[in-house]
Formats: structure tokens, C-alpha cells, sequence
């Protein structure tokens, strides 16, 4: 049964500016399902963005909405969760965003494990400002600087996240919105900093410079790429460069006898905090 | 079917009988023109080919999409998930 | 009421006036001087069932005050000269999106790292223009500890009348200063709470110009759901780019402060009434300008002080009265001037502007000023 998007969408704000064929709708349609399955009020949620093609999403939903500062997304959203750590607060960011001129805020956001989600929508371009290269282009592609081929190694947000200390973290594709509904329907369930990665095509700026233009060969070449994580383990490192590997990294159980997970979150942040709280007022 | 379709009056309808499977069904395909910008995924997605792309002289890309033939989907949802511009709706 | 005297230091002072002022948020990166003020209010905050975090950055610290100050807190972030720096594209984003919030910055020597740990006036310029476009300011400059109580309690209220950010400059000696201070009584201090919207959910705009120039202001979660952006709106809050909706809004945004500058505008004269030559100063200056006057006097010399509690916006009519009936007009700064660069504008030729500026970190010391008061006779 057809989903009532418009009940949680600002339809006079509709169409929105992204361009034909744009990932990002598709990640937005998911996060909207997502908010459905979770029951919650519209009044109670917020959501942040940064600057960005990603970050016009807030201004389309009908919600408590913060379009902020290039990069400082997850600074804004920490004061708000702190300040009414019950309301639900949901970051979308771009790669450039969240892990460029965001880097620093990403990863303590991830270490501090607020029960927050962020989700970064992986196009591996700045698509806003006209497709320059991110810290997500991989290796030999064209973008407006990179026109001689990128040589910049690339972040995997996922372990990135990982490995920050984030206490969920999934990526899917653009192709698979059921996925990414799920894994984002997780990451709201979750108590914890929880990341969901969307890869998504923005053809128009990285896929003309790229040999694919048009957002269905845009969505192949991500498709093509794709790797599910229980493949991926069984796979050389050699054979997973320029791959996009999907699942779930870290769950709300990890698997505490793998020797990697060790630096899995003792707390959520806002309940610790209120133990402070409760300190600080016995002392009084 | 018991579910309530709710598609606004100025989406185009298709509707069908259809069989998913071996139980008999009944499709209804709502479709909004003016918020569509002919990207075509719609018609890649579908596992069905119930999608196709048609000229549009109005359109900034110069095409839209319509139904061929509703009958031959099986409401796997994909084109209605897919739409990056919230203008299909699958009941 | 039983009075509390007690020792208290300048940057003690800020945080208890912050939370008697009502905030509730404090987001901060340490920094020397401005340190002990975080340290206070990570004591303080989680008492009152308030929240401190130290972030990961000063740009981030402005961040979260704003998403605090969104939800409904009071809130407050402080800092000093590199610290400031990085803050300011968010200032800037609190002055477009028209939240309330507090920055205060303990002065230090720059640029750069410069004298972290020495007294200066160093930002004087930086928290006018420190950030880009044009948006208005105020900014508060006390010169002793009770002031600095007072002064803070100002600052929250404008935050809140004015929907904007407030700046309240400390020089480092004011605020690592401590003394036996007796605050007021909470009972009867004066506390301002930003306008709240009277109308329902859907007759709501965050930017509804009808009540004012300063429209009510909804908190988040309280079923108005809102759009915030840095880009121009309009008063629905979403991006515009007419120019006529962005010129109004820009107007208006200065108007603000302008239009209410009487009330705002905060000096004191000391010795002023038979005084040809006057000494203009602001901070801790202003401590060793009024020994310089004294000594003056005793040398039967008229000189008086015009001293600044609130240094933007500056009060007009008053420096032009200055202007035309002063024979010399001393503006010692612990910068090169740039306040004196201001004042020498208002001055035109009327008047002689003597300029007084120290950059070392050592203080202006009252012979420093008696010396140029003697040399304007
Ligand atoms: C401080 C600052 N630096 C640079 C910019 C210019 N800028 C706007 S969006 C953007 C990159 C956006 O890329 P990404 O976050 O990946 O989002 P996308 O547009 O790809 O969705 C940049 C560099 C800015 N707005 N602010
Ligand atoms: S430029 Fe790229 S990211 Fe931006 S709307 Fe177009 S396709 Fe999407
Ligand atoms: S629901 Fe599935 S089969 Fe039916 S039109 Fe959409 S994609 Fe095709
Ligand atoms: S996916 Fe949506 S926007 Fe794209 S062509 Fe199909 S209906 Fe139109
Ligand atoms: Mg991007």
C-alpha cells in the first residue's frame, strides 16, 4: 500500500530543487518511512542539516527544522538533544559535510554516543558547489578538481564512524530503499550515536564528469560496486578497493568476543549526564 | 481489497485486475505529472517494464513517464520507493 | 534575606550571574583566561538541573549554544581571542536566524596565539565586525567585579529582548581579579524571557514582523514545527532571494538595536561637570583612568572621565556633545587604537583625540594617562 509521504512532507515546499533522478529524494523518502514506523510525533522530532544539495532536505519535512552552518550539523544538534535529551533528533549530512568541514564534529559525536541519528548521504562529490572532488572520491575518478584523476585516498564513513565509537552503523544504497529504511528504522530505534550511510548517485555533477550523466547509469555504477559485508568479510582487502560494501558494521548487540569491538560505547550520553545531575544535587 | 486508496485528484490513475502469484488482486497506479522530472528510474526499476518514458515538450528534460499496462504489475513497490519526487503511489 | 559576601573572581562572577540570569546551557572549549568561567559553570549547571559540555571545538561550543537556545535554554559560551575567531561564522548564523545567545570573551593579545596569558583589548573591532555582512551588535565592557554580576545579567536580558547575540568583553585582569563581593539580591533583580508567540501552531511565523521588530519566538517541540536556515528568509522562516523581502529584513535586523539605542547605550561620567579634557575608556583602563583623574585634580587640573559599560553601540549624542566643549579627548586602550579610530571620526577637527596604546600585556598605569593629560594642557 502507497505511502502518505505529504503527512509528514511541507507540500507547498513540493518539488523539491534537488535535480531529476537525484539520490538524495530517495534517501529522504526512506528516512520518512522510518519516522512512520517509529510512531513519533512530528512535534516531537528535529532535524538538522549542515550546507549542501543533502542538507535542503529539513527545509521539505514537516518537522522542528535547522538548515546551520557548512559542516556544524551534529554542533547544533548535540545543544538540542542535551537541552531535551527526550525529543528525537535526526542529522543529515553530505559526505563533504560530515566528514570534511564536519570531520571533527563527526567523530565526537560518534565518541560522545548521544542518542542521536545522523544520516550522511554519500554522493562522493560536493554536488552544491559544482562537483569538486570529497573525502569519499575514489581514486583515478574526474571531479571539477580533480580533473587530472583524484589521488586523495578516501574515508570509509562507516568505519570512520566505527571506529569513533559510534554504537550503530549501516550503509545501503540508492538502490535499495527498503534497505535503507530499515537501517535508518534501527538507527531511531537504537540507544545510541547511530550512522546510517546512504550512497547515492549525483550524476549531474560527479557522473557527467565521469562518464555517466544520466542517474540510472549513475545508479549502475553503484550498484555494480556494491559488496554485502557478510561477502566482503570473506574477501581480500585488494579485491574491496573502490567497493561499496553494505550492512550492518556495528549493531545494538556487537559481537563483544571480537577483539575489535572493544571500543564499543560504555553509555548513552544523555542518560550519563543525568547521573551527574543526580551527584552534583546529593552534594547541594 | 479492505485498504483505503488515497490518491489526490490531479495524479493521473491506471488501474488494473491483476494476479500476484496465483491470488487475484487489483492494482491502482496513481501518478503525479506535475511533480514528475522525467528521470526515468521508475521505468529502470521496474522488474515489470510497466513504466515508459514519453515526450514532454512542457518538461525542463523534455519527458515524463506514463503506464503501459497496469495489468502486468505485481505491486512489488519498487517504482513507487524509488521515485526520487514523491509522484507514484501503488495501491 | 541573608546577604552573600564571599570571594568571588571575575570569571566566578559571570557563571552565577548567568545561571540567576536563568541560563540553563553552557557549551565551551577551554581557553586561557576564559577557562574558569567553563570550570564555574560545569560545577554549577548540572546542580540546577542544567547542562554543561565541553565540545570539540570552539566553532562547535557556538554550535551547540544555538541548538540549546532553539530548544527553549538560556544559554551561554565563553572564550578568548583565537577562540572568538573560530566562533564567528556561527555568530553570524545566531544573528540571521535571530537566536538568543551570550559570548563572553576574555580579551587576550593578538593575533594569533599572540599573549595568551597577558591583558589586553584586543577585540574591541572583532566583536563588531568580527564576523561577515552587516547585522547589528551590542557588546558590554565591565571595569569592576560587581559590575561584572551586573553587567552579565544585562547581557542575558538584551540576548532575550533582542533575539541576538550578545557579547560581553572582559579584559583578563577583571576577570582573574577577586574580591569580597556582595551580590545583589536575586529577589530583586530584573530578569527579561524572550516573547513567546500568542498565536497558534499554524498562525505562526518565526519571523512575523506584525508584532514588531523583534517577532515572538517559539522554542522547538512545542508543536509550532518551524524551518531555521542562515539563508535569507522571509517570515515563514524558508530561504528567499527577493531583494525587496531581503533589504527589509536586513533593515529591520539593524533596526533592532538602533531604534532602542537610548536604551541600550550604557556609560558613567566621573568628575565630568567643569571638565575640559576628558578621558574616554572602557574595561580595566577605565580602573587606571580614574586614578589619573584624581591625581589630575589634586594638580588643579579639570579633567574628567567618560567611561563605556556598553561599547557597541556607542552613544552618539553624547561623544558629539563631547566632541564640540572638550579641549582634548584621551582614549587609552589596552589595542592600537581601535576605539580612537572610531572617535577620531565623531571628532572631525573639533576636537584633539590623544591616543593611549598598549599592546605588551602590561597594563596602562594612571602616570601613563596623567602624562598626557599634562601634555593636552
Ligand atoms: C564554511 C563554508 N565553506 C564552504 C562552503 C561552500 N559549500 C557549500 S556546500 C559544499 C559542499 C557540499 O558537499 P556535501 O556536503 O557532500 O553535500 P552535497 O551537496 O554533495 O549533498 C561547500 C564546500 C560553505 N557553504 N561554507
Ligand atoms: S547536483 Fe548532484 S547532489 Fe545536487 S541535486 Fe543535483 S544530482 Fe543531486
Ligand atoms: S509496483 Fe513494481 S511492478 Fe508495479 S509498476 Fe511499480 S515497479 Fe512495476
Ligand atoms: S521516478 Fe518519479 S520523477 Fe522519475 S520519471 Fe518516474 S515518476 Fe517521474
Ligand atoms: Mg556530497
Amino acid at each position: 500500500m502507497a505511502f502518505e509521504y505529504e503527512k509528514y512532507l511541507r507540500m507547498d515546499k513540493i518539488p523539491h530543487l534537488w535535480c531529476p533522478g537525484c539520490g538524495i529524494g530517495v534517501v529522504l523518502k526512506a528516512m520518512l518511512r522510518a519516522v512512520e514506523n517509529m510512531g513519533w510525533n512530528k512535534d516531537d522530532v528535529a532535524f538538522v542539516s549542515g550546507i549542501g544539495c543533502t542538507s535542503r532536505a529539513p527545509g521539505y519535512i514537516d518537522c522542528n527544522t535547522l538548515h546551520t552552518t557548512h559542516g556544524r550539523a551534529l554542533a547544533f544538534a548535540t545543544g538540542i538533544k542535551l537541552a531535551r535529551p527526550a525529543k528525537h533528533v535526526v542529522i543529515f549530512s553530505g559526505d563533504g559535510d560530515a566528514t570534511a568541514i564536519g570531520g571533527n564534529h563527526f567523530i565526537h559525536a560518534c565518541r560522545r554516543n548521544i542518542n542521536m541519528t545522523l544520516v550522511v548521504v554519500n554522493n562522493n562529490t560536493y554536488g552544491m558547489t559544482g562537483g569538486q572532488h570529497s573525502p569519499t572520491t575514489p581514486i583515478g575518478y574526474k571531479t571539477s578538481t580533480t580533473v587530472y584523476g583524484n589521488i586523495d585516498p578516501t574515508f570509509d564513513i562507516c568505519m570512520l564512524a566505527r571506529g569513533a565509537g559510534a554504537s550503530y552503523v549501516a550503509r545501503a544504497t540508492v538502490n535499495k530503499g527498503k534497505q535503507l529504511e530499515k537501517y535508518i528504522t534501527k538507527g531511531f530505534e537504537h540507544n545510541g550515536f547511530s550512522v546510517i550511510v546512504a550512497t547515492a548517485n549525483c550524476h549531474t555533477q560527479f557522473g557527467r564528469k565521469n562518464k555517466m550523466g544520466d542517474p540510472i547509469s549513475a545508479r549502475k555504477w553503484i550498484a555494480d560496486r556494491e559488496i554485502p559485508l557478510e561477502k566482503a568479510r570473506e574477501m581480500k582487502a585488494e579485491e574491496l578497493k573502490d567497493r561499496v560494501i553494505t550492512g550492518e558494521f556495528i549493531t545494538e548487540e556487537p559481537e563483544k568476543t571480537r577483539w575489535d569491538n572493544y571500543n564499543h560505547p560504555v553509555h548513552e550520553y544523555t542518560e550519563a549526564y543525568q547521573t551527574i545531575r543526580d551527584k552534583a544535587q546529593e552534594k547541594k | 481489497m479492505s485498504e483505503k486508496i488515497n490518491i489526490p485528484d490531479h495524479y493521473r490513475r491506471w488501474e488494473a485486475d491483476i494476479k500476484i502469484g496465483k491470488k487475484d488482486d487489483h492494482v491502482t497506479i496513481g501518478y503525479w505529472r506535475d511533480g514528475c522530472k522525467g528521470c526515468g528510474i521508475c521505468v529502470d526499476v521496474c522488474p515489470k517494464k510497466v513504466w515508459e518514458i514519453i515526450e514532454a515538450k512542457d518538461k525542463w528534460n523534455g519527458q515524463v513517464v506514463q503506464v503501459t499496462d497496469a495489468s502486468k504489475c505485481i505491486k512489488c513497490m519498487l517504482c513507487e520507493i524509488h521515485c526520487p519526487d514523491f509522484c507514484i503511489k501503488i495501491y | 534575606m541573608k546577604k552573600s559576601v564571599r570571594f568571588y573572581s571575575g570569571a566566578e562572577l559571570v557563571a552565577i550571574a548567568a545561571v540567576d540570569a536563568g541560563c540553563r546551557f553552557f557549551g565551551g572549549y577551554p581557553i586561557t583566561p576564559s577557562s574558569e568561567i567553563a570550570e564555574t559553570m560545569s560545577l554549577m549547571l548540572p546542580k540546577v538541573g542544567g547542562t554543561y559540555i565541553q565540545m570539540e571545538d570552539e566553532i562547535a561550543a557556538m554550535g551547540s549554544i544555538i541548538g540549546a537556545s532553539l530548544a527553549g535554554e538560556k544559554v551561554l559560551t565563553a572564550t578568548s581571542g583565537p577562540g572568538f575567531s573560530l566562533k564567528q561564522e556561527n555568530i553570524g548564523y545566531a544573528y540571521m536566524a535571530e537566536v538568543p545567545c551570550v559570548i563572553c570573551n576574555v580579551m587576550r593579545g593578538g593575533p594569533s596565539t599572540g599573549l595568551p596569558t597577558a591583558l589586553a583589548q584586543a577585540d574591541i573591532m572583532q566583536a563588531k565586525w568580527g564576523t561577515h555582512g552587516d547585522h547589528p551588535v551590542i557588546a558590554l565592557t565591565p571595569a569592576y567585579l560587581e559590575e561584572i554580576y551586573e553587567l552579565t545579567i544585562k547581557a542575558f536580558n538584551f540576548a532575550e529582548i533582542y533575539r541576538m547575540p550578545i557579547m560581553l568583553l572582559l579584559d583578563e585582569v577583571i576577570a582573574h581579579l577577586s574580591a569580597a563581593i556582595e551580590l545583589p539580591d536575586k529577589e530583586r533583580l530584573v530578569i527579561k524571557n524572550r516573547r513567546r508567540p500568542t498565536v497558534p501552531p499554524e498562525k505562526y511565523y518565526p519571523y512575523d514582523t506584525a508584532y514588531g521588530d523583534v517577532p515572538p519566538m517559539a522554542n522547538f517541540f512545542e508543536g509550532y514545527r518551524f524551518h531555521v536556515t542562515g539563508l535569507s528568509h522571509d517570515k515563514t522562516g524558508f530561504p528567499t532571494t527577493d531583494p525587496e523581502i531581503v533589504q527589509a529584513d536586513q533593515e529591520r535586523h539593524l533596526r533592532k538595536v538602533n531604534s532602542k539605542k537610548s536604551e541600550i547605550v550604557d556609560y558613567e561620567y566621573y568628575k565630568m561637570k567643569d571638565a575640559d579634557i576628558v578621558i574616554f575608556a572602557y574595561g580595566s583602563t577605565a580602573r587606571a583612568a580614574r586614578v589619573a583623574v584624581d591625581n589630575a585634580r589634586s594638580l588643579g587640573i579639570n579633567v574628567g572621565m567618560m567611561r563605556l559599560r556598553v561599547i557597541w553601540p556607542l552613544p552618539d549624542a553624547e561623544i558629539l556633545k563631547l566632541c564640540s566643549k572638550s579641549k582634548a579627548i584621551i582614549i587609552p586602550e589596552m589595542n592600537m587604537g581601535q576605539l580612537s579610530e572610531v572617535i577620531e571620526r565623531y571628532a572631525a577637527d573639533r576636537t584633539k583625540i590623544m591616543r593611549i596604546n598598549h599592546v605588551g600585556g602590561v597594563p596602562i598605569h594612571p602616570t601613563d594617562i596623567l602624562n598626557v593629560i599634562k601634555e593636552a594642557l
